[in-house]
């Protein structure tokens, strides 16, 4: 297949999908979470959650050159001197199987039991729109997650979104997903959809997001 | 007027269809007609060219999302005017261009059977869109489907050039990604 065809074929893609983003509205059968407004939860704007200088990473596609071995070596280094940044504030959702993901802002391993009674008790005071029942761990993706049920024709599904700390408070996942799941703990123990590198990459793009809007305004 | 009101209007052979249409969707058309053709023109005939198509297919066809029936019918139709007229000598390079970003996830192996794949490809591709994040599928679509320009896509979702950039070098990614795990091989 080429471009083109591709291209074509996309043309043929479900008319639903075509007249949401034309008219800016949410097609009937989709998981939206509605028009994304700078705020990743519960009315909290993103700036007051980071201060640090945004990181922008971007790799060339090139023909055969040095540049192809060392642009990915620097962007990794920027990457990860980028997340530094962030680490010390935020209190990332774990196991103690994942090292990467348990560590707390204060050093120590969150055991799952602690987590998820942690995630609740901040739920009942801070989100009474969830039910505490709703929060389940998902120990291959080391987060936790936020379900409500809903329906899709005659399909069970569930909106999903990753609940995380960042500081002292809980925050979720602005971008909402559904999935159609006949049973919530299988997904859950089967579950890859969202890895380490996209948890950690959405908080990033989302921040640069609101820095870039915040300079906007500011020029 | 409701879209099932104007449909209903097609399926009675009433010519206000036509107008009412061009009332509630016709600057869509007009903007998807313009995006491919880049011609003032020739978007107003593609447009019209989409009024007469849709009269000729309602019915029997029955679209549950008007709109979005609207804007495939004018894509085509826009489509196989760039091709036929050679519009890329007026200065209608966003198709080419377009094409190209997809380039970077394609091969260019096509074979019997990978045309006779084209339909399950599609069910594929429906299906992974129906699993995007709402502004993530909005802004594949617009770009991909509808032609939007990136510079315009940004400024309708308040975000900036490259971010919009970013999005949709992810989303495409990912398709390839979604693909490749399905089974079918671009």
């Amino acid at each position: 297949m080429n471009s083109k065809q591709l291209f074509d074929l996309l043309g043929k893609i479900d008319e639903k999908y075509i007249s949401e983003a034309l008219l800016d509205e949410p097609c009937e059968k989709s998981g939206s979470a509605g028009k994304f407004d700078g705020k990743i939860a519960d009315g909290v704007p993103l700036d007051k959650l980071c201060e640090s200088e945004p990181i922008k990473v971007q790799i060339e596609q090139t023909t055969f050159s040095p540049l192809r071995i060392i642009a990915p070596i620097a962007a990794c280094l920027a990457l990860i001197a980028g997340l530094a940044h962030f680490i010390p504030k935020i209190t990332f959702i774990g196991t103690t199987s994942t090292p990467a993901a348990s560590v707390s802002e204060s050093g120590g391993k969150i055991n799952e039991n602690e987590l998820l009674n942690d995630v609740k008790s901040r739920i009942i005071t801070e989100r009474p729109d969830i039910k505490p029942d709703e929060v389940r761990f998902s120990p291959k993706d080391n987060a936790c997650f936020y379900l409500r049920k809903t329906s899709l024709e005659k399909q069970t599904t569930y909106a999903v979104k990753t609940l995380y700390i960042i500081g002292d408070k809980l925050f979720e996942s602005s971008v909402l997903e559904h999935r159609a799941l006949n049973n919530k703990d299988t997904y859950f123990k089967n579950s890859a959809e969202v890895s380490e590198e996209e948890f950690y990459g959405e908080l990033i793009y989302y921040t640069n997001l609101l820095r870039d809007d915040n300079a906007n305004q500011s020029e | 007027m409701t879209d099932s009101g104007i449909i209903e209007l097609f399926q009675n052979r009433d010519e206000r269809a036509i107008a009412e249409t061009e009332k509630r969707y016709g600057k869509y058309c007009a903007a998807i007609a313009r995006n491919i053709l880049r011609n003032e023109q020739d978007t107003e005939e593609c447009v019209n060219d989409t009024y007469m198509k849709v009269w000729e297919s309602i019915p029997p066809d029955c679209p549950k999302y008007f709109v979005g029936y609207l804007a495939k019918v004018t894509r085509t139709i826009a489509l196989m005017r760039y091709r036929r007229e050679t519009a890329q000598k007026r200065g209608g390079k966003t198709v080419p261009l377009v094409y190209e970003e997809l380039s970077e996830i394609v091969s260019d192996n096509t074979t019997v059977e990978q045309a006779a794949e084209n339909a399950e490809i599609l069910e594929s591709i429906n299906r992974f869109l129906e699993a995007l994040p709402e502004n993530y599928r909005k802004i594949f679509v617009l770009r991909f489907v509808c032609c939007e320009s990136v510079k315009d896509i940004a400024k309708r979702f308040g975000i900036k050039e490259n971010n919009a950039s970013v999005i949709l070098n992810r989303v495409k990614k990912q398709l390839k990604k979604h693909l490749d795990k399905e089974g079918y091989e671009l």
